[in-house]
């Protein structure tokens, strides 16, 4: 339950840092975008984001808590900082190798399902075989007939 | 941040530089060392390919005691140590403080190591604590690396003293980079420019040292108070306090014994107080220590980690023949305060391991920046100095530390696996990782072109990770299922982790491109984070 809970505060303190780097503006200036210009309602939210959970920590005695949520702060908000590039243009090279592990193993799934259903397709083409063999004799049988 | 004059940011500039750089070499080793024992007991459970999830202590000990007990001499009845190995196996330790050889104070005694499930005896082995201890097989990876970050293999006093100091230079760096930085705050938020210029290896180094300060601080501060407290805080601060009466240190800072009393009497039930400590302290004891066994005197700590949510762990005195609960026993004196606090907190502060695998995560990624920041502040002054001989030179070292050290770890896992059947794993852990050093930093100073050097080096790393688990297989590791079936999934954890380390690095792994220029730079003039 209390790893739950460090877990959500850093998350929540994390998701604060994101909105107010998009606001930066000499942040927005180096990665050549242009910066959110956040109401005064976002900048309290993510001050409340950014510190509340922590606040909350400690004020629930969590003392190990509060130590994980300052650590995580610290180590994955640079993460965060220091990647501007982090978009999903830039996890493409990622999505790329899912997208073709996945088809990589639906082609192997479609292709063992096919050898495991071969004999009875074959069976079921051999039985149209038939099928349509006998309804050939049974029009030959006819014209045949007709013509004598 | 604060404002200084030109000449005295110069002279911060000056101090963080050098500090910084004249020891990168053995910051770098110590710190990423230091990341990777962060997951230390982790590691030697995956090397030992230990499968028993269930704690020994957590089971009935006390009939496995008293047989033990049977067959050891009384004049090892001073102390008995119980405690986990790294196999999920029972050590018992009868022991007395004799002086050895050397004329130094060591325990002697001997050793059992129990099935803790079938209750059967799997060893028995009398000497010095470092001879019934030191030559375990299986701990030799966990022991080599941990070893590594507390003393660098550097015997005695000398390497605790050597890691000690590497912690306060760290911390003359961290002070003297924030000062010299003045607009901490403001960067906050501002990554790296684009392109290769200096002001980018700047941004890069600012901004990972100003994220990671408090915790590099922290961690270098703590890792400096294990280094020296032992070996010289606080015996000194002691001798000091107490007139150099060595008695009265002892009773001041372990605790005052209770008066001999030689009686005989009978230990009271440990499965009892076990459990009564377990209840009290909300977790299941890690370690348990007799002292006086069979004796009216006898009385039992039961040393406790850290219960959910508290940072420390503590430690639960029993009277041994009554089993009376009497009390907590403080980590440093004999009442709580505020310097026991404050000493109680450097162990997890420092090692991360208070709340199970999410402050390890933490640690390990609190290590990483640090890493980081210490291969981006080395570049950035060889950057700077890119034309002159003796730091082109200092370079091309430092890319092959910057790869060799992690190469050699892993070699020392591949010395560590290979040799598993044959029992010598001390020897060829060490070869291992000596060889493989070796051979980085010739092959990092032979090689002219620094990109291909980089490049190389980092293949070799990655793919040196990725075969690590299948080399652990092949030479009888403990297979997934197994692993699975038994609950321990962190032995497929780091197979998985070193495969996709691996990858990564294949992927990625240009970040090596970190000590090569593309273009010079004849930029001299100081920034502010230089």
């Amino acid at each position: 339950m209390s790893a739950l809970i460090t877990t959500i505060a850093c998350v929540l303190s994390l998701c604060a840092i994101r909105t107010m780097m998009r606001g930066d503006a000499k942040r927005m200036r180096v990665v050549g975008g242009t910066a959110m210009e956040p109401t005064r309602r976002i900048v309290w939210l993510s001050r409340v984001l950014l510190w509340g959970p922590g606040i909350v920590l400690a004020a629930l005695g969590d003392a190990a808590g509060f130590v994980i949520w300052l650590g995580a702060l610290t180590a994955f908000g640079w993460a965060m900082v220091a990647m501007p590039h982090l978009t999903l243009a830039a996890t493409l090279p990622i999505r790329r190798y899912v997208d073709d592990a996945r088809y990589w193993a639906l082609g192997r799934y479609v292709a063992v399902r096919r050898i495991i259903e071969m004999p009875s397709r074959i069976a079921e083409l051999e039985q149209e075989v038939a099928d349509m063999r006998r309804e050939l004799d049974a029009l030959r049988a006819e014209r045949e007939d007709r013509a004598a | 941040m604060i404002a200084l004059s030109q000449s005295k940011t110069k002279r911060l500039v000056a101090l963080h530089g050098w500090s910084g750089v004249l020891l990168s070499i053995l910051l770098y080793v110590v710190v990423l060392s230091g990341t990777v024992v962060v997951m230390a007991h982790e590691i030697g459970i995956w090397s030992a390919g230990n499968t028993s999830v269930a704690h020994p202590l957590e089971k009935p000990v006390d009939h496995i005691v008293r047989s033990a007990a049977k067959s050891v001499p009384p004049k090892y009845y001073d102390e008995i140590r119980i405690r986990e190995t790294v196999n999920g196996e029972l050590s018992i330790f009868f022991h007395t403080h004799v002086k050895d050889t050397d004329g130094n104070f060591a325990d002697k005694g001997i050793r059992f190591i129990v099935n803790p499930v079938t209750q059967e005896v799997i060893s028995r082995r009398e000497g010095f604590v470092r001879e019934v201890f030191g030559d375990e097989p299986k701990t030799a990876l966990e022991r080599f690396l941990l070893n590594l970050h507390i003393r660098l293999h550097i015997p005695g006093m000398l390497g605790l003293l050597a890691t000690g100091i590497l912690g306060l230079w760290m911390m003359v760096a961290g002070i003297s980079g924030l000062l010299a930085h003045r607009h901490v705050i403001r960067d906050m938020f501002v990554p790296e420019r684009s392109g290769d210029r200096l002001a980018a290896v700047r941004d890069r180094h600012a901004l990972a040292g100003s994220w990671s300060l408090i915790f590099a601080f922290l961690l270098a501060f703590t890792g400096s108070f294990f280094s020296f407290a032992g070996s010289i805080g606080i015996p000194v601060v002691g001798m000091v306090a107490t007139g150099g009466d060595q008695r009265a240190l002892v009773e001041r800072i372990i605790g005052i014994n209770k008066p001999d009393d030689p009686r005989p009497a009978a230990l009271a039930s440990l499965d009892y107080m076990v459990m009564d400590s377990t209840r009290r302290a909300g977790t299941a004891p890690d370690q348990i220590l007799i002292t006086h066994y069979g004796r009216r005197d006898a009385s039992v700590r039961m040393l406790h980690p850290a219960s959910e949510g508290s940072l420390m762990g503590q430690t639960l005195l029993f009277e041994g023949p009554s089993r009376t609960f009497e009390g907590v026993k403080p980590f440093l004196g004999t009442v709580p305060s505020v310097s026991n606090t404050a000493v109680g907190l450097m162990g997890p502060l420092h090692f991360g391991d208070f709340a199970g695998m999410l402050s390890k995560i933490v640690w390990v990624a609190l290590g990483s920046a640090m890493t980081f920041v210490i291969l981006t502040g080395t570049r950035l002054w060889i950057r700077r100095r890119a034309e002159e001989p003796a730091w082109q030179a200092y370079r091309r070292i430092m890319v092959a530390v910057m790869y060799g050290f992690p190469i050699a770890m892993v070699a020392c896992a591949y010395g560590f696996f290979l040799a598993l059947p044959s029992g010598e794993t001390h020897y060829w852990t060490a070869f291992a990782f000596i060889g493989a050093s070796v051979l980085c930093l010739i092959y990092g100073w032979r090689e002219r072109d620094v990109s291909r050097s980089a490049d190389r080096l980092c293949w070799i790393l990655a793919i040196s990770l990725i075969a690590l688990p299948l080399v652990r297989l092949l030479m009888g590791g403990t297979a997934w299922s197994e692993a699975m079936i038994s609950g321990r999934t962190i032995i497929p954890s780091i197979d998985i982790l070193l495969v996709m380390g691996g990858l990564m690095l294949l992927r990625w792994g240009r970040v090596a491109s970190m000590f090569s220029i593309t273009k010079p730079d004849s930029s001299r003039v100081l920034g502010p984070a230089e």
